[in-house]
């Protein structure tokens, strides 16, 4: 479980072990996540920019097959419910619904990471390239792999943590709070990808 | 505001899921600048209080955390973006 809070008098934080009453892994992630959305908001900001000032940016209906980015922006959302649910059940102290609903995050990270593939392999073949596509502003390429490629990386990286997680749990030694912590992460980036989604596919 | 909580209420967790789902449908068929900006907000807020459990921390925590992304992303952006327009 949750390591103690030791500190109880005031709202503020007084000394002692445990700011804000909680464990010091779940403030580090809170302050990792503080650093990461600011350096998202920096992409989202600059591709903004870019294209705010662009006379010939392309037409993203026509490049972009909307109903399987849809689709994928189900599955994440799908799959930060499931990674809530492992984190409740997680403090709740019931180890096996940890690792059932572990698993299905997994899963679902994994589903999105293999649409993301055939989604780069069609822009790809379409021509889209880094430095140019057929499409219009030369930017958008660009903008395209960096964006989605970041929050790609980051999706990889969270099906890392994951496996690791459940594989701590199946061994046993893995701890409500740590469970927590993973879920924060993954959470994050089904929240990044809200704002991807939202400016960059839809807008 | 405790920041540990024994019972477990997945209820929450499938309304907020749904919600998101919907909102989600509503961006993609409207896709007009208005709906899409209040509906990425709503799912935003919905992901970072339930999901996230923001909503149990204490509120100088839930502040500091809200100020600190919210508002620096905000900012961030809105001193980069709108400059795009004047170019």
């Amino acid at each position: 479980m949750e390591a103690t809070p030791s500190v109880t008098t005031g709202s503020r934080w007084q000394g002692g072990v445990s700011p804000w009453g909680m464990s010091w892994q779940k403030m580090m992630m809170w302050w990792f996540i503080v650093t990461d959305a600011l350096l998202f908001a920096g992409f989202l900001g600059s591709y903004g920019f870019h294209r705010l000032g662009s006379t010939n940016w392309p037409d993203t209906g026509e490049v972009f097959h909307l109903s399987l980015i849809t689709v994928m922006t189900f599955v994440l959302i799908s799959s930060s419910a499931t990674m809530a649910v492992a984190v409740a059940a997680a403090r709740a102290g019931d180890r096996a619904k940890v690792k059932t609903f572990l698993g299905l995050t997994i899963v679902g990270g994994l589903i999105f990471l293999s649409m993301q593939a055939i989604e780069w392999s069609a822009f790809i073949a379409d021509g889209g390239r880094l430095h140019a596509n057929p499409w219009g502003d030369a930017g958008f390429g660009a903008y395209f792999f960096m964006v989605t490629g970041f929050h790609g990386t980051h999706v990889l990286l969270g099906v890392v943590i994951l496996l690791i997680t459940l594989l701590r749990q199946r061994a046993g030694k893995g701890t409500a709070n740590g469970v927590e912590v993973a879920g924060l992460y993954w959470h994050f980036v089904d929240l990044v990808w809200v704002f991807i989604f939202g400016c960059f596919y839809l807008i | 505001m405790e920041t540990t909580r024994a019972a477990p209420d997945y209820k929450i967790y499938l309304k907020v899921w749904l919600t998101l789902l919907v909102v989600t449908l509503v961006m993609v068929f409207f896709q007009n600048r208005a709906v899409l900006i209040g509906g990425m907000m709503i799912k935003a807020t919905l992901i970072v209080l339930w999901f996230m459990h923001l909503l149990y921390e204490r509120i100088d925590f839930i502040l500091l955390m809200v100020v600190s992304i919210a508002f620096f992303s905000i900012l961030l952006f809105g001193l980069i973006a709108p400059d795009g327009l004047v170019m």
